[in-house]
């Protein structure tokens, strides 16, 4: 191992030395300067390096997953394309549930990331997580997905504080005439969707989708099958409008249903059995902007979510308003501004079921913020600095503050350096705060339970539960190697305290049971560290590489009582995007992820099960039959006939990702 | 949904001690980094095929500058630099570096990077490259009647914002040339720029 080292560490000091070129202007580019305007407009332009040379002018480790890459990734639902991005870890549990987190404390409802779909959060206060199996967007509409690890709170509110993920989809404009999709496979048993955008005015553009598809059960080990298939419906509009030069207006609104059965494996009796889960939901986001110059805007957004869900662990409806308000402008040449206010009222409602109570069941909470920003530039060109800062209050801890202040360095053409430091809290769910949970009962006189009556243990929310806290310090290099080839690296150090714990309150008798209460607190602590890298290499115009690695270290005290899921310490991706003749597109990608631990509510010696390393790949070949028609075919976790990636924290069965394929067809019209 | 607490049960130790923390990580991250340098060191020496887009798109706006006259007050004297703005990320900046030695007759050019300030005062020509449909109807609209020519590459636009739009069609580059917004600028494009341009005639 010790050779191994050193011979890694040789060749990063080549790569450093090698990489000093930077981007000089070659003979080439003064010769396209002489060329006369008839010529320019006739030269055949180049676009494929344009993923390779750019570099992000932002503080904080940024990776875009762009309209391209969606398509050629070949994945079909939001987690699977977040498997793109470097230091997302992507765990599928099921054919319907994803635990999806960046740098760790991972689980299918991974606690400290906040996702965003066109400024609307998706991250649910239920339980504090994103429900994967509820959010769906047309995918062919997507323009980009921003990933952005680290804390984001001074921007994006509290519970961005291991990362944000902005789902942004195309402008109505960019998405005018038809597209029809339609496939089918050996998992994706079937799934179309049709979008049609339309010029509705001068300046008015809108588009309408409808969405749909059947996802096979998984088959177990011993060819049973899992009981967890998967059917939904989704359909919406988009509407962008110039109003006039000064202002625009944007509104969206989505629609879905969806059908899934699951099989659940808690201590209940019967278990384990099968059990429907039912999902429904609504919202309309609005969005105007006005430009007062082209240095001054403001931006006032308004949404309303209605989410719905039925299954054995969970049944409630959630509605949710936001309004925010945005301003920016730049005060001399140095300083540009940006400040806000929000509020967002959410009110939801809990059924009873056998495994959780929650009390009250009703509860109406409002949240307000403030923010504000300013981007410094100390030295023109080279050094710019951002300092700002969040108030917030929440029903549930009142006042938070989250700051943080990030420093941009430009030493020449080329490189970028950046460092930051950010607090950011994630507050409390309402299961934390008001929930009971029967985890387990203990039978009378069994090898687990020696007394004569039952031991009825319970998982209880403690009103005086703390937001967790996390101090993040981040370092980050850009360079451009070549006009080819681009790597971003960051390091990072996180600080975490009041995380979640448990303590064993005082048995009690009720109903010829004796009842173990265990109840939150925030006692646990612990540091997380890492590095990640992302590579881009436009190898030959037709060929490009994208590399990514992840590697996370996570450490954690106080956990006696307690246990948190250990994210895998190595992840790479690799893909190689190749165009090997005109109009035929062929993606090969390959995965690798360590052991993991995740939380197994049913172990009973251990609470985290140990999921083994893998390494699994991904082909797709598509070809552009004609202008307006493309054929596809996708082969998913080619390497084996599956592999387990996680096990949920909620009882639902986890199953074998299985090795699956499917055609696809898209039609512009 | 919510983990689970661990009780009334020993836990199994998880996390290696301190001491052993830094061989892992540099045993572990070892493993990996040959992967990565592999790929950074194989890619020099690999040359490029056609002419890079913005390559392409400074050198029609050096052009562009050539062929176009200003009203005379527009500079304070003959030699008086001319300022080209630009808005884009840092491949389109650094592109507009190689028309920064050029002249127009005897205007030395200078390249202002103007993406985060948006200050359009005292630009002669302004390029908009990011594809912000806001900023550009926003610029043309502080731009209008001032002496100032506006270029954007914004894709798939049914109206032109600018004075001159540039697309990609079929792989080259195409002119769309607003004559009203020029004439309004008091800006002359030469005739021989217009003959390869598609004429856009509107006042929006």
């Amino acid at each position: 191992m010790h050779r191994f080292s050193i011979l890694s560490m040789s060749l990063l000091g080549l790569f450093v030395l090698g990489s000093r070129s930077s981007l000089v202007l070659g003979a080439d580019d003064q010769q396209i300067v002489d060329l006369s305007i008839e010529d320019l407009l006739n030269v055949k332009v180049t676009t494929a390096s344009k993923k390779a040379q750019i570099l992000s002018d932002t503080s904080a480790a940024v990776f875009v997953i762009n309209h391209e890459d969606i398509k050629r990734s070949g994945a079909t639902s939001i987690p699977e394309v977040l498997r793109l991005a470097p230091g997302v870890d992507v765990a599928r549990i099921n054919n319907r549930k994803w635990a999806v987190t960046i740098r760790g404390f991972n689980g299918s409802l991974a606690n400290k990331l906040l996702v965003m779909i066109d400024g609307r959060s998706v991250y649910s206060p239920d339980a504090s997580g994103v429900y994967w199996d509820a959010q769906d967007v047309m995918l062919e509409d997507v323009e980009r997905i921003e990933v952005i690890r680290g804390p984001g709170a001074t921007l994006w509110g509290a519970n961005a504080v291991n990362g944000v993920i902005n789902i942004i989809t195309q402008h109505a404009e960019d998405t005018q005439g038809g597209l029809l999709n339609a496939g089918g496979g050996s998992q994706e048993l079937g799934f179309g969707s049709v979008r049609y955008g339309a010029k509705l005015a001068d300046e008015t553009f809108a588009r309408a989708y409808f969405k749909g598809f059947l996802r096979d059960e998984y088959t177990l080990p011993k060819n049973d099958s899992s009981q967890d298939n998967w059917q939904q419906v989704q359909g919406g509009f988009r509407v962008d409008s110039l109003i006039s030069t000064q202002d625009t207006l944007s509104m969206q609104g989505n629609i879905y249903r969806g059908e899934m059965n699951q099989t659940l494996q808690s201590q209940a009796a019967g278990a384990p059995f099968q059990t429907p889960v039912d999902t429904s939901g609504w919202n309309l986001t609005s969005r105007l902007h006005h430009a007062f110059s082209s240095t001054a805007d403001y931006s006032l957004q308004f949404f309303y979510n209605h989410e719905q869900r039925d299954e054995f662990v969970v049944n409630n409806r959630r509605d949710t308003v936001n309004i925010d308000f945005q301003n920016t402008f730049s005060l001399g040449n140095r300083h540009n501004v940006i400040w806000g206010l929000g509020y967002r009222y959410s009110s939801d409602h809990f059924e009873d079921v056998p495994i959780l109570t929650i009390k009250p069941n009703s509860r109406e909470t409002n949240l307000y913020n403030l923010f504000a920003q300013d981007d410094i530039v100390l030295i023109e060109k080279y050094l710019s600095v951002t300092l700002g800062s969040r108030l917030e209050h929440n029903d549930y801890t009142g006042f938070e503050v989250q700051p943080t202040a990030r420093l941009l360095w430009t030493p020449k053409a080329g490189h970028k350096a950046w460092a930051s430091i950010s607090r950011a809290v994630r507050t409390p769910s309402r299961i934390e705060d008001n929930g009971k949970l029967n985890i387990r009962t203990l039978d009378a006189n069994s090898t687990q339970n020696s007394l004569p009556l039952p031991l009825n243990v319970t998982l209880n929310g403690n009103p005086a539960y703390k937001a967790e806290q996390l101090l993040s310090y981040e370092l980050g290099y850009r360079v451009a190697i070549t006009p080819k080839a681009s790597l971003d690296i960051t390091a990072f150090y996180n600080d975490y305290h009041t995380l979640r714990s448990s303590n064993t309150g005082a048995p009690s008798y009720d109903n010829g049971q004796i009842e173990i209460p265990i109840v939150f607190n925030n006692r646990s602590y612990g540091h997380t560290y890492g590095v990640e890298v992302a590579q881009v290499w436009q190898m030959l115009d037709w060929w490009r590489w994208d590399l990514s690695y992840g590697f996370l270290d996570t450490k954690l005290y106080n956990i006696d009582h307690y246990q948190a899921a250990i994210s895998p310490k190595h992840k790479v991706s690799l893909r190689a995007s190749l165009t090997p003749i005109n109009k035929v597109n062929l993606d090969f990608w390959l995965r690798y992820s360590d052991a993991a631990q995740a939380v197994n509510p049913l172990s009973y010696n251990a609470l985290t099960s140990t999921i083994n390393e893998y390494v699994t790949m991904d082909i797709r070949l598509a070809w552009q039959a004609h202008e307006k028609v493309e054929l596809s075919i996708t082969g998913q976790n080619l390497l084996e006939s599956g592999h387990l990636e996680y096990i949920d924290e909620s009882y639902a069965l986890h199953t074998p990702i299985q090795r699956s394929v499917y055609a696809k067809v898209s039609w512009r019209f | 949904m919510l983990q689970i607490p661990q009780q009334l049960r020993r836990q199994r130790k998880l996390l290696i001690t301190a001491g052993s923390y830094a061989r892992h990580f540099w045993g572990g991250f070892a493993k990996f980094l040959p992967i990565i340098c592999l790929l950074i060191c194989w890619q020099n020496n690999v040359k490029a095929e056609g002419l890079e887009e913005y390559a392409i798109k400074s050198a029609i706006t050096y052009n562009l500058a050539v062929f176009t006259e200003w009203p005379e007050k527009t500079f304070k004297n003959a030699e008086a630099d001319m300022h080209i703005c630009v808005v884009g990320d840092s491949i389109v900046q650094e592109a507009f570096l190689q028309i920064a030695a050029k002249k127009v007759s005897q205007h030395s050019i200078k390249i202002v990077d103007i993406t985060r300030s948006k200050n359009i005062n005292g630009c002669h020509i302004v390029y908009i490259g990011n594809q912000d449909r806001m900023l550009l109807s926003q610029i043309q609209n502080e731009a209008n009647g001032k002496n100032i020519l506006t270029i954007d590459d914004t894709d798939g636009f049914s109206t032109y914002k600018s004075i001159v739009n540039l697309q990609e069609i079929e792989g080259r580059i195409r002119l769309n040339i607003n004559v009203n917004l020029a004439q309004q600028s008091n800006l002359k494009i030469s005739a021989r720029v217009l003959k390869l341009a598609n004429i856009v005639v509107s006042n929006h």
